[in-house]
């Protein structure tokens, strides 16, 4: 795939590279755009090798995805440093509330990070399991073991409130 | 709710959402000429260059700092030929009679000459 080509793919993907830097950055509209950015300029100067082994989407995915957990793990390094010297508030998570989605949103809000992940992949940007796993850098039975956990959890807690209701 | 309920309630939510945002998206070539930037480029390899000179700085310091420090043996010798600036002080008078042997046997000292006779005279009954 020559750099023109490579470009105009990038270009066809970014519409649904942020809705997933999205996803990954806790709905952090500035957040995602760094981590978009980064991943783009990883992918071109050839830091991230896309090797045609995959989709495109997958691959782009799963830089993102990869970024996203570097941003978080610089976040949280330089939290723990500056509890040391001044009281740190560490940013809240932004809601995954949205109008209309009744109790889903709040029930998909208190998945575990990879279920929430698979959830998203799966249901949100039609990925197979398979391609999801390759996005995490998780093998396929992990995989379904997400996904399964996570609709088993939301199923539970969606009858729990619909008990309470 | 069962499974194929809960799962057509998820596409619809989050593909509502996922178009959402897709709408929302900012624009594409903004990010992407900022990615192509010389600079975003530099900025991303800027600390490991200035940690490179930090460390290149830093050995030259330490290496001429280390030719310049004495050698033990050049110091054993400066500290054998030191002096205690207070040693004038010790320099008495006559301080040369203490330092030297007395020189027995020789005539240095004047004695007065006897005469052979006043052996005799003093030594008579």
């Amino acid at each position: 795939m020559t750099c023109t080509d490579l470009d105009a793919e990038l270009e066809r993907l970014h519409p649904a590279g942020f809705a997933w830097a999205l996803a990954c950055c806790r709905r952090d509209r500035e957040e995602a755009q760094d981590v978009l950015q980064t991943s783009y300029l990883k992918i071109l100067d050839g830091r991230a090798r896309f090797d045609g082994r995959s989709a495109l989407k997958t691959f782009l995915f799963a830089v993102i995805r990869r970024t996203a957990a570097e941003v978080r793990r610089r976040e949280r390094a330089r939290a723990f440093l500056l509890a040391r010297w001044a009281p740190f508030r560490a940013p809240a998570p932004q809601s995954e509330a949205s109008p209309g989605g009744g109790s889903l949103p709040l029930a998909v809000g208190q998945l575990a990070r990879r279920q929430r992940e698979i959830v998203e992949l799966v249901f949100g940007h039609d990925l197979s399991i398979a391609e999801a796993a390759r996005v995490m850098g998780v093998s396929l039975g992990s995989a379904r073991v997400h996904y399964d956990r996570a609709k088993k959890r939301l199923a539970r807690v969606l009858s729990e409130e619909d008990k309470t209701s | 709710m069962n499974d194929p309920e809960l799962e057509r309630e998820l596409r619809r939510w989050i593909g509502e959402r996922r178009r959402a945002d897709e709408r929302d998206a900012p624009p594409y070539s903004p990010l992407q000429s900022a990615a192509r930037m010389p600079g975003a480029r530099a900025a991303g390899h800027g600390l490991a260059v200035a940690a490179g000179v930090l460390c290149a700085v830093l050995g030259v310091v330490i290496a001429r700092s280390r030719s310049m420090s004495p050698r033990p043996a050049v110091a054993a010798v400066e500290l054998a030929a030191w002096t205690p600036p207070t040693d004038p002080l010790l320099e008495t008078p006559e301080l040369e009679l203490l330092d030297s042997a007395p020189d027995f046997g020789s005539d240095s000292l004047p004695l007065p000459q006897a005469s052979p006779g006043d052996d005799r005279k003093e030594h008579r009954p």
